[in-house]
C-alpha cells in the first residue's frame, strides 16, 4: 500500500536539498554557505528568527564537511598530498556533479580518484604527478581490499604437477608499484601539503586484506610481479607471463627464486588454489 | 532469542579505535550499540565488531533510512538490518525520527520535519511499516535541531509521545539532542521531560554538545558530556528511569578508559 507524504513535507525536502546542494563558495581561506543561496520557499516555511540564516548555515556547513571528511577518510593519501583546502575544493567539484546517492557514507567517494586530474584547480600550483599518481592508486587499493573478504592462507598445494594447478589472487589483493614514499598517509591533516620523500629505488607494495585490516607490505620485484596476476590461472602459466614481463635482469634470478616465492604467497594467503569455473581474481 | 540488556546497564557506541581495548575490557561497557551502516559497509567491520562485543548484547542504531522521506523506504537497507538483527540476536534496533535524502541525492545527515499532526501521521505509517519489516523492537531517537517551522503545532516532546504511541514503537531518548533542542528554540528542557512517553523509552543517549560563539549548541558529539546535560540526565533519571544509557562519541574520540569513566559517571549522578 503507497500513501501520499504530506504536502509540506514534499515542499520542505526540495527546497532544504536544494539549499544543501548549493556548493559552499571560496571566501577567506575557508568555504562557506552564503545567504543568497537560500532558496525563497524555504525561507516561508521557517519560522521567523534573526538568526536563521546562521541556523541554515550551520546544516549546509555541516553536511558539506561530512562529505568533505568522507572524502579524507577515503583518501588519505592523496588528500594529504592536495592538502584539505585543494582536497575540499576537488571534492566541492565532484559531489556537485556527483550527488551521493546511496545510504553506505563510505562509498560516496568511489571513483574520486579517477575523476581526480579533471577536477583539480587549472590556476592552482601544479601538483607533483609522481606521488599523486601513486597515493591514488594506494588508497584505491587499500578501498577494494578494504570491502574484502578475508580467507585464512592455505598450505602450498601437495600435487605432483604443482606447475598445473589454477591459483588467483586473494580477494581483494593487488601489488603496486610505487614510486613514492606515500604508504602511510599523514597523522594530521593541517593546511599544508604532505611532501613524501622519494623512494630510491621504486618499490612494490601488496595491499591484502588481513584477519585485522588492511596491510601493506612491502615486497621484493619478483613477489611483485608475481601478484600482477588477475585471473586464475594454472601456476606456470602466471610464471611464463611474468618472465616475460619483468625485467631482464629480475629474469635471470627469478628461476631460482621462484620456489620460496611460491610457498610464501601460499603462507601469506595471498596465492589461493582458484575455484572450479572462477574467472577473476 | 534475542540477547537482553538490563534496564540500568550501561552502553558504549562503538567507535573503531576502541575496538582492540574492548575485547580486554570483558566487564564494562555491559553492551554496545553499532551504527548499522557501519556494520553492513564491509565484511570486515562485522569481524571487527564481534571481537569488540566479546560476547555483549549489540543493538543496532541507524544514520540513513530517511524515515520521515518522501522517497520510498530503502528495501535494501530495511532488509539487511532485518537480517544484522537475527544475526546478532539484537534486542532491539533505533533509527532517527528524521530526513535524509531527497529525490537522487543523499544527504548523510538528520533533517528536521515541521512538528504536525500530518507529520506525526506519515511518521506513524512508515514507522509501521518499518516494525512490519523487522524481527526485533524498533525505537526512534529524537534528533538534535536547528530551526522550527512556521507550520510547528506541537511541542517536541508532544510530537515524539504521538509518534511512538501511534506507531507502537520504543523511543531512543537523547537526552543531550533534548537539551540542545531547549537553548537553540528557548523552551525548558525539564518541563519537556513532563511530557515524554517515559513507558516507551527504550534507552537514552547521552553526548557531548558545542556552544557556538552566536549561542546556537551544535550537537558535535566531539567533547565530553556538558554539566546541564549531567542535570538534565539525572532528572530523566528521577522521572522516568531506569533505562539503558549509551554513550555517543564520534569525533575527538578520547580512549577506552576516558569514556568508561564518563559510563560511570552516568551511573553516579543518577544515585
Amino acid at each position: 500500500m503507497t500513501r501520499t507524504p504530506p504536502g509540506i513535507l514534499v515542499d520542505l525536502q526540495a527546497s532544504f536539498s536544494a539549499m544543501l546542494r548549493a556548493p559552499l563558495r571560496a571566501g577567506d581561506g575557508t568555504l562557506r554557505a552564503h545567504p543568497g543561496d537560500i532558496p525563497p520557499g524555504l525561507r516561508a516555511l521557517c519560522a521567523g528568527d534573526p538568526s536563521l540564516d546562521a541556523r541554515l548555515a550551520l546544516y549546509r556547513e555541516q553536511g558539506w564537511r561530512r562529505l568533505f571528511h568522507a572524502v579524507h577518510d577515503a583518501w588519505p593519501r592523496t588528500t594529504g598530498i592536495l592538502g584539505p583546502w585543494g582536497c575540499n575544493r576537488a571534492a566541492l567539484a565532484w559531489f556537485t556533479a556527483h550527488p551521493p546517492r546511496g545510504h553506505d557514507l563510505g562509498r560516496i567517494a568511489d571513483g574520486f580518484g579517477a575523476a581526480l586530474p579533471g577536477l583539480l584547480d587549472p590556476l592552482a600550483a601544479p601538483l607533483p604527478p609522481g606521488p599523486l599518481r601513486d597515493a591514488i592508486a594506494l588508497d584505491d587499493a587499500v578501498r577494494r581490499a578494504w570491502h574484502s573478504p578475508w580467507t585464512a592462507p592455505e598450505a602450498l598445494p601437495d600435487v605432483t604437477a604443482l606447475s598445473a594447478v589454477r591459483v588467483g589472487r586473494a580477494p581483494g589483493l593487488s601489488a603496486q608499484r610505487v614510486h613514492w614514499d606515500v604508504r602511510s598517509p599523514p597523522h594530521d591533516l593541517g593546511e599544508d601539503r604532505w611532501s613524501p620523500p622519494r623512494l630510491h629505488p621504486p618499490g612494490w607494495v601488496v595491499v591484502a586484506r588481513t584477519s585485522d585490516g588492511v596491510g601493506l607490505h612491502p615486497v621484493d620485484p619478483l613477489t611483485g610481479w608475481l601478484l600482477t596476476v588477475r585471473r586464475p590461472a594454472p601456476i606456470a602459466d602466471h610464471v611464463a607471463r611474468v618472465l616475460r614481463a619483468c625485467e631482464p635482469a629480475l629474469r635471470q634470478t627469478a628461476t631460482a627464486d621462484l620456489p620460496d616465492r611460491l610457498e610464501a604467497l601460499f603462507a601469506q594467503g595471498w596465492w589461493q588454489v582458484a575455484a572450479e569455473g572462477s574467472t577473476n581474481a | 532469542m534475542a540477547a537482553s540488556i538490563a534496564r540500568d546497564s550501561v552502553g558504549l557506541g562503538l567507535r573503531p579505535t576502541h575496538v582492540d581495548a574492548l575485547r580486554d575490557s570483558p566487564h564494562a561497557p555491559a553492551f554496545l550499540e553499532v551504527i548499522t551502516e557501519n556494520l553492513l559497509a564491509a565484511p570486515i567491520a562485522q569481524d571487527k565488531a564481534r571481537r569488540a562485543a566479546a560476547g555483549r548484547p549489540v543493538v543496532a542504531h541507524g544514520v540513513s533510512l530517511d524515515l520521515l522521506g518522501t522517497r520510498p523506504l530503502d528495501d535494501a537497507l530495511l532488509d539487511a538490518t532485518a537480517a544484522l538483527a537475527r544475526a546478532w540476536d539484537m534486542p532491539w534496533v533505533s533509527e532517527h525520527l528524521c530526513w535524509s535524502a531527497h529525490a537522487d541525492a543523499h544527504h548523510h545527515d538528520l533533517l528536521p520535519v515541521p512538528h504536525t499532526e500530518e507529520v506525526v501521521a506519515w511518521a506513524v505509517w512508515r514507522i509501521r511499516e518499518v516494525t512490519r519489516r523487522l524481527p526485533v523492537p524498533f525505537a526512534v531517537e529524537n534528533v538534535s535541531t536547528y530551526v522550527r517551522f512556521r507550520a510547528d503545532t506541537l511541542s517536541e516532546a508532544a510530537f515524539l509521545t504521538r509518534v511512538v504511541e501511534g506507531a507502537d514503537c520504543g523511543l531512543l531518548l537523547d537526552i543531550n539532542n533534548l537539551y540542545v533542542n531547549a537553548v537553540n528554540h528557548g523552551h525548558d528542557p525539564v518541563d519537556a521531560l513532563a511530557h515524554l512517553p517515559w513507558d516507551r523509552v527504550t534507552a537514552v543517549h547521552i553526548a557531548g554538545h558545542t556552544r557556538r560563539a552566536d549561542g546556537l549548541l551544535h550537537d558535535t558529539h566531539d567533547r565530553p558530556v556538558a554539566p546541564e546535560v549531567w542535570s538534565l540526565y539525572a532528572a530523566a533519571w528521577r522521572r522516568g528511569g531506569p533505562f539503558p544509557t549509551i554513550l555517543e562519541w564520534d569525533d575527538d574520540i578520547p580512549d577506552l578508559a576516558t569514556a568508561l569513566d564518563t559510563l560511570a559517571t552516568a551511573q553516579a549522578v543518577r544515585r
